[in-house]
Parts: C-alpha cells; structure tokens; sequence
C-alpha cells in the first residue's frame, strides 16, 4: 500500500472518529441528569434540634428531610419556636419552644392560607361540641367515645393538665406544661388552641413531610368524610370522578405533588375531592376553604342554599367547566336540584313538622334520644338523608337510591309515620299535623290509587319537576 | 524460524521519490487536517469534563420575616456550604453579602455602630451595600459579594448556588 | 524558516550533549517487511492503548473518590452527572478491555513465531511481567466500581492468596490490609490500580521496546516475497502511519462501543450480602471453572506452576528441546491454548 493511501486511510478514519465522537456529543445532550430529591438545609438552630432528634425520633427528622420545607431550609425551631407570652411556651435544650404547632405558627409563613381557613367551616368543626352531636357523643356513648371519635375530626379543646389542689397547671422537670390527655393528641381540623386559634393545619398536611400530593389525595378526606352519616369517600369512590381517578393515578396522570396544580393545566385525567372542592383552576386561585364552592348546605335535616349561593355555584361550575359542556352543566345542576328539593319537600320538612308537633302536645321529651322516634328521626336526616343528598350531589347513583332514597322511604313510611301515629293517638294538633303530611300528593299512593289518582300524582311531580325543572331557587 | 536481523545500519533505504510531491503533500495535509480535528474534539471532551459546569442553578433558602429583622440588624446566615451570609436590613432595603473581603479572603465583621463591614487582616471597610469605602478593597475598588435577597410578602429568601 | 529552525536544532543540541545521529537513528530502525502485513502489527496496540489508559485514566481520578463510603457515589457520579463521564469511563472500560485481548494476542504470536528465543529471552520475561501487571490493573480497576459483583470479585480474588502456601496468610493480610476486606482494601486496590502498576507496566513497556529497538524486530520470511527487493522499509513514516491508522481505527472502535455498550453501574456493594451469582470479569473465567474443579490448594498449585512454566518459558522450551531433541513448542501451546478456552467457554456458558 502506497503511502499516500494510508495517509488518505488515516484522515477516512480520522473522519469516522470525528463522526463517532459528535454520536458521543449527542448522547450526552440526550443524557437524561438523575433528579436527586433535594438535599435537606439544616441551619443554624436547626440544626441542634436535627442532630439531637436524629437520634431521638429518626423517623420525623426524616420525614422533614423528604419535605419541601427542609428543601428551603425551613426547619424544626422555624415552626416550634414560641413568644414569650405564649402560655405553652417553654424551654427546650435553651431555645423557647412548643409542643403544638398552630395555625397561627403556620400563618407566620402561610398567612393567606390561615386565614382563609380560620373563615372556613373546616375550622368550626370544634364548635360542635356542646351540638346536638355532642350530646349523642358525650352524654348517649361517652366521653372516651368523644375524645377518641368525634373529637379526632371535630377537634378538641386544647387544655393544660392542672394540679387538683392548687388549680395550677401542672409541668415535668424541663418545665415544660402537660396538656390534658383527655384534649391531646388531636389533630382534629377545628381543635382549639391555647393561642386562641382554630384548627389544625396537619389535620391535612400530615406532619412532618407536609406533603402536598397526600393533601391532595382523597384517602387524605377520608379519615373524616365517610361512613353511614356522610359517605362521601364511598361515593366518590363510586362515581365517575374516583373510578378515572384510580386508573388516571396508577397510570401517572395525576401529577398529584407539582407545586401549581390547577386543572385543565397540570393535569386533567380525573378530579378529586381536592379538585372541585379546593384547588386552582385557570379562572380562580386554590382556597382553603371547602366551603367557597357550595351552593347548598346538605348537612342539616332540611337542605338550604347557602349564602351568595348563586356566586358560589359559579365557582364551582368553573371547575365542573374544564370537563363538562354548560349543557351538561346546567344538566346536571338541575338533577341535583330537584332530588334535594325532593328531599326536602317530600321527607325533610313534613318529618320535621310532625316532629315539632309531637314536642308541641309533649308526646315526646326535649331531651334528645331518649324517644324512639327521636332516633327514627335522626336516622332518616342524618343518615339516610345526608347520604341521598350527597350522592346526589357527587353522582353516586347507588348511594342516591339503594342507601339514600329508599331507606328514607322506609324510614318514613314503615317507621316514623307509625311510631308517630301511635304516639299522637288522642292528640288532635299531632293527628293533624301527619294526617296533613299524608294528604299532600306525593303521599297519597299509601293509601291506594286507582287509575286518575296514580295519574294525577304523576301529573303532581310531572309539573313539580318536568318542564320547569332546574329553576328551583332560593330559600324557601 | 527466528533469525538474528542484520546490522540497523546497512538496511536504511533511502526516502522513496525525495521529499515531497504535490500528492504526498495534499494527503499529508488531508490527513494532519483529520487527525489534527478529531482528537482535538476528543481533547475538548476531555476538558469539558475536567472542567465542572458553571452551576447557574439556584436554590432558595428561607432566612426569616421581615418583621423579625429589624432595620439597621444584620442577620448572621450560614450557607449551606458553610460559609457565612450576613442579612442586612439597610437603608436601601435587605442586602445579602458574603463576609469574605474580596482582598485575601479573610473573614469580615459587621459594627452595628458604624453600620459598616471592616475586615481585620487589613483594615478593610465596606458600607451597609457592601461597597468598599476604605483600605486595600477600596484601592481595588473590590467589593462584598452579594447574593440575590427574594421577598414574598413577609418572608426573606435568599438565591444561593447550588451546592453539588 | 530553515535558519531559525537550524538555531532552534544547534541550541537544543547544546541542552541535550548526546549523539543525535545515534539517537535519532535508533528511533528510526529500520522495519522488516512482514510488518508490512497488519496481522503482525498487533504489538503496537498494547502500547497505544496504555497511552489511551493513562489518560482517561487520570481524567476518572479526578472525580473518583477511594473510600468504601463514597467509592460507588462517586462512580455515579461519573456516569450519571459529570459531563462526558460515561464517555470517559467507557473509553477507559473498553481501553482496558481490548489492551487484555490484544496483549494475549501478541503473546501468542510471539510464542507460535518462536521469537522469545535467544537472544530474546528476557523480552518474553518483560512481555510475560507485562501480560501479569495487565491482569492485575483489571483485577484492581474492576474492585474499584464498589458495585456487588466487583465488590465480591475483589472478596474473593484477595481471599484466595491465603491459600498460597507458607506466604498465603500474610499475603493476603497485605492485600486486604487486615483480617478482613475493609477500608484499607479499596486504598491498597486504588494505590496498585493508579501508583504501583502504572510505574511497573511504564518500566516493563520501556525495557521491552529498548529490547525491540537493540534486537530489532524477528525477521520472518514469506514465500510471496520478491528477491532482491529489500527486505525492510522505513519506520518513519511509513511504519509511523501503519500504528496511526490502528490507533485512529481503535479510537472508532472504542468510541463505538463506548456508545453502544457503555458501562453500567449495578447495584451498590453490599459486605453483609453475596449475591446469588458472582463470577469474575470473563478474562478471569478460566481461573474461575478451575477453582470450581479442583480444591483450592490444588487449583493454585496449578496455576502457580502453569504461571511459572509460563513466564520462564524461553528456558523451559530450550531444556525440552535439548532433552527430547524436538520443538515440543507448537503442540505445547496448542493444549495450552485449549485449555484456556475451553475452560473460559465452560464458564461462560455455565451459569
């Protein structure tokens, strides 16, 4: 081989290594960089509390290392550290601390978000004690019922164990002040506070990853929102929305932990209860009240709108607007409408007015449940009631029907109507309030129907809810 | 098989066609020209990953409230690699400034009552800024780094680079 | 031009009082012509490749950190996160790699021509040093990832010295660093793999071609030879060019392969567990089966006689051929050969 031919062989292949080094070149642009979770800033004081604590209690100084706030360097004394003033302040290795973490320390940082909670009726649920759910839970069960049941959602009231003899609260060696264990542990969304605030944001945002995708989860609702007085986990679950949001989740569609969720943007596989209730849309910012999109109030034996009900149907149509034509909308507003007006106008109030005019002749005690029909009663709007309305308004069709609808039927026709019967026997103002409630329309089928009157009840609903249906409005 | 060589001086040949011609010249151009760019390409790899990456990440590091650092303080931070920030509420608002003199690295102090930075080693002054005012920085005319302060509403951020 | 350049000549002749002429001709020996044949090139390769080594080399110890903790952090690191790190570990894998290949293939030309004999004797023993200090950069080098199979490889090839009779104990204590593999293991393999072999391979690689250059190549003669041609050509260029064209050719190569098959960083070395398969790297399947054949006493008896059979080769083929009065050579390294082979293919077939 000559020896130009090689030099021409060496620059050939000088030229494929060039070319196998700009496939080199490719490959690294192409080079997908492993995302490392951040590594947790621990800082100053912080890093005091960590060191010692990882020792201590490893599992929640690595949970805070998983969370977003060790990402920014917001540690341990940022959200303990307390005022002199206040009165579960104490020392902690030289550093004021306490115990309890509330909404007002979150606020510090957060405070839009506090105080859009503490308007919520999230952060009322503490004041149902001294309700008529507290008085089943405390005084009909128990008070361990209360503490460890009702007040794990509702919320305590946050208070010092004090000393019998002298009153005065009672503290370890440290000093540092021993809350009542009848109060705490409780996490409970409206707990009160000893610093006078309401609520509990790791209600939530379980501590101590504050973890937003878990926030967003519907598992993270269900530790409150569920079973036979208001299933609305189950019947989510069951509807449309929860089925596409198990596939949507598995498949990675969800993108449950970005920091701006909004919907129709970030994600648009399936809502959850985070979704429609809370969350951003294109239109209007995330809340942290539930409440700011409920037009009707479903948790009392009679159903009403809520205040500037019209507005926060908006708010919430805008959500429903991302997936569903106005059509459908409008559609669907109308159902949900007229099975609450239903509710309302068939079993809520003439179960109501009969039970008023039972306490009226003093057939019954004002003491709560201590009469039959007292619990009849409860059953039928507490449970069965509030079921109905709820798959109602979620689109839980068997949670509508099979556990709302017809039990309520068979509560009031097989239970309440009977117990009351026999208890207004011989008192005309009672006899006259059921015997009216069995005269309207939609009660006469009970006492048998030939051919006019059947059609005549239909004809009764045909015009209650056909042509003009969807523009029931307003309180009654 | 294996035959001792022959003496190196008696076998030298004589270059073929002496020197070079115009097609002995080109090749060996060609040839240079390609080796010449691609293990310079190779080499340039090589410094690519010799030399690390400028990191232009930042990372955003929560320092405290307004509320809590009051105006004339300087809030000592310890950055994440170790050396410190100090936070100042100044007159021309939160300043974030390294306290290494940008002489020779020694460490500055802050004197709340002169509001001002001064570095030991050799009696550096710098003002609330960071701008040197007085010994050797200020002959350079050198002054405190600075580092990006971010505020949302209540809360002090700073932008600091990425540790790796 | 030419005056300044002569100027530039004259001073550095001043600073460097030796005998160009002798030097410069000593550099430009004189080829003979069968290495006109590229089959016969191959010794060149492992020279190359060093070259190829010591660079990527360097680069990876400027990111690679020798301790148990951070070995395999930082090995990912190289790969996953510093730009052109895969390209450079890959380079050095492949590198490595092919120098093994390539070297056994000189070996063996080297054996089946019969150019280890007198007066070459003693560059067989510094090729044959070579081929054992490129076993033992492979061994170290491989150790050094702290992934479970390498970690365990490094278990097992130090633990094995132990077996060594009379020195086996305290050898292994020595490469162990200890009673146990630990910390001092990962810098003792790091300061063989970086410090000890590279200076012993520089120092055999410089004795070996001094070697070459005061014999000269082994002349070997082909029928297809025309008479009265002459029998060698010039090393510079035209040899020069020859070995350029096979670097720049294994440049392709081991950028290919650097792409297609880069390294892979399995999963991280765990003492407290063995995995459920370990083998070595495939250069050291044949080992591996014979361990598996034989007790261990026996199979390094075997090798440490094989190993020494091997390195004084030259002077055993002479005493066999004087006391059997035939070249037992070529039959001898056919079974050898054999041996090597199928041992590998059994292990790498085997699971």
């Amino acid at each position: 081989m000559s020896l130009n031919a090689k030099r021409i062989i060496v620059a050939l292949l000088s030229f494929l290594f060039l070319v196998s080094l700009l496939i080199v070149a490719w490959v690294e642009g192409l080079k997908q960089r492993i995302e490392q979770e951040p590594e947790p800033v621990v800082l100053g004081v912080n890093k005091d509390c960590f060191d010692c604590h990882q020792e201590k209690s490893p599992a929640i100084t690595d949970q805070w290392s998983h969370s977003a706030h060790a990402e920014m360097g917001v540690g341990c004394f940022d959200c303990h550290q307390a005022e002199e003033t206040d009165v579960d302040a104490w020392f902690h290795e030289g550093q004021r601390i306490a115990t309890l973490v509330t909404p007002k320390d979150c606020g510090r940082c957060h405070p839009d978000i506090a105080t859009e909670f503490q308007d919520s009726h999230h952060a009322a649920a503490g004041q149902i004690l001294g309700s008529l759910d507290n008085v089943l839970g405390e005084i009909v069960e128990g008070v361990p019922a209360a503490n460890s049941g009702c007040q794990q959602c509702h919320g305590s009231i946050i208070a010092f164990k004090t000393d019998t003899t002298t009153g005065e609260t009672v503290r370890d060696k440290n000093g540092k002040p021993i809350i009542d264990d009848a109060t705490w542990p409780n996490s409970g969304i409206g707990r009160l506070n000893l610093d006078g605030s309401n609520g509990s944001c790791s209600a939530c945002h379980s501590r101590h990853r504050f973890s937003v995708e878990m926030a967003r989860r519907p598992d993270n609702c269900g530790k409150c929102h569920l079973g036979p007085d208001h299933p609305q986990k189950e019947i989510y679950e069951e509807s449309k929305h929860g089925i596409a949001f198990v596939t949507a989740d598995q498949q990675g569609f969800m993108h449950l932990d970005e920091k701006d969720w909004i919907v129709g943007e970030t994600y648009s596989a399936a809502p959850t209860c985070a979704t429609c209730h809370m969350s951003a849309t294109s239109n209007q910012p995330v809340s942290h009240d539930p409440g700011e999109r409920l037009s009707w109030i479903l948790r009392p034996a009679v159903s009403k709108y809520t205040e500037n009900s019209e507005d926060k149907r908006r708010a919430m149509q805008d959500v429903c607007s991302n997936c569903h034509t106005g059509d459908w909308v409008r559609g669907f507003y109308a159902q949900y409408d007229r099975a609450i007006d239903l509710y309302n106008e068939k079993f809520a109030k003439p179960s109501k007015s009969i039970m008023s005019a039972l306490l009226e002749d003093d057939l019954r005690s004002g003491t709560p449940f201590d009469d039959e029909i007292e619990w009849t009663y409860f059953f039928l709007w507490h449970h069965e009631g509030r079921r109905a309305r709820m798959a109602a308004a979620m689109m839980g069709p068997d949670y509508t029907q099979w556990h709302g609808f017809f039990e309520i039927a068979e509560r009031f026709y097989m239970e309440l109507i009977p117990q009351s019967r026999e208890l207004a026997e011989g008192h005309p103002n009672s006899e006259k309030a059921i015997e009216d409630v069995m005269a309207m329309p939609q009660h006469a089928w009970i006492s048998g129907l030939d051919e006019e009157e059947s059609r005549k009840i239909r004809e009764f609903y045909q015009k209650r809810y056909g042509q003009d249906a969807g523009t029931v409005k307003g309180n009654e | 098989m294996a035959t001792r060589p022959v003496d190196a001086t008696t076998h030298s040949t004589p270059a073929r066609g002496g020197g070079m011609d115009r097609r002995g010249f080109l090749s060996n151009a060609v040839m240079l020209l390609g080796l010449s760019v691609s293990y310079l390409t190779a080499f340039g790899f090589g410094l690519r990953y010799l030399f690390p990456s400028k990191n232009t990440a930042k990372k955003r590091i929560f320092i405290g409230l307004t509320s809590e650092m009051l105006p004339g303080s300087a809030t000592a931070f310890r950055a994440p690699d170790g050396h410190t920030i100090n936070v100042i509420h100044g007159p021309t608002g939160f300043r974030a400034l390294s306290n290494v003199c940008p002489h020779l690295g020694c460490t500055v102090k802050w004197d709340p009552v002169g509001t001002e930075f001064v570095c030991p080693c050799h009696d550096g002054h710098f003002d609330a800024d960071g701008v040197a005012t007085a010994g050797p920085p200020a002959d350079m005319g050198a002054n405190l780094p600075t580092f990006e302060v971010f505020i949302e509403g209540d809360l002090v951020f700073l932008d600091l680079p990425e540790v790796a | 031009m030419n005056r300044w350049r002569s100027q530039v000549a004259e001073w550095l002749k001043l600073q460097f009082p030796v005998s160009w002429e002798t030097f410069s001709a000593s550099l430009n020996e004189p080829v003979p012509n069968h290495l006109k044949k590229w089959w016969w090139c191959i010794g060149g390769i492992p020279a190359y490749l060093f070259i190829v080594l010591v660079a990527t080399g360097l680069a990876l110890t400027f990111y690679y950190v020798p301790d148990p903790e951070r070995a395999y952090d930082s090995v990912s690191r190289i790969t996953h996160e510093v730009p052109f790190g895969w390209w450079i570990r890959s380079l050095h894998r492949w590198s490595a790699t092919l120098m093994i290949i390539s070297v056994v293939l000189h070996v063996f030309r080297v054996y089946f021509t019969g150019s280890y004999r007198r007066p070459r004797e003693l560059t067989w023993l510094f090729g044959a040093g070579t081929l054992f200090v490129v076993l033992g950069f492979a061994f170290t080098g491989y150790s050094l990832v702290y992934e479970q199979l390498s970690y365990w490889a490094a278990t097992v090839g130090a633990n094995m010295t132990s077996a060594v009779p009379l020195v086996g104990e305290s050898l292994a204590r020595f490469i162990r660093g200890g009673e146990q593999i630990g910390a001092d293991t990962l810098t003792r393999f790091f300061v063989f793999h970086v410090g000890i072999f590279p200076a012993l391979l520089t120092v055999l690689l410089v004795l070996h071609i001094v070697q070459i250059r005061l014999h000269g190549i082994t002349e070997l003669h082909f029928k297809d030879e025309t008479p009265g041609e002459s029998q060698h050509f010039r090393f510079f260029p035209d040899h020069v060019i020859t070995e350029l064209i096979i670097g720049v050719g294994l440049m392709v190569v081991l950028s290919a392969f650097a792409v297609i098959f880069p390294p892979e960083l399995g999963e991280r070395a765990n003492p407290l567990v063995t995995p459920a398969h370990i083998k070595p790297e495939w250069y050291f399947y044949f080992t591996f089966r014979w361990l598996k054949l034989t007790s261990l006493g026996i199979a390094l008896l075997c090798m440490g006689v094989a190993g020494v059979l091997f390195v004084f080769w030259p002077f055993v083929d002479k005493i066999l051929g004087k006391l059997s009065r035939r070249d037992l050579s070529i039959p001898i390294g056919i079974i050898a050969v054999l041996t090597v082979i199928v041992l590998t293919v059994w292990e790498a077939v085997a699971y």
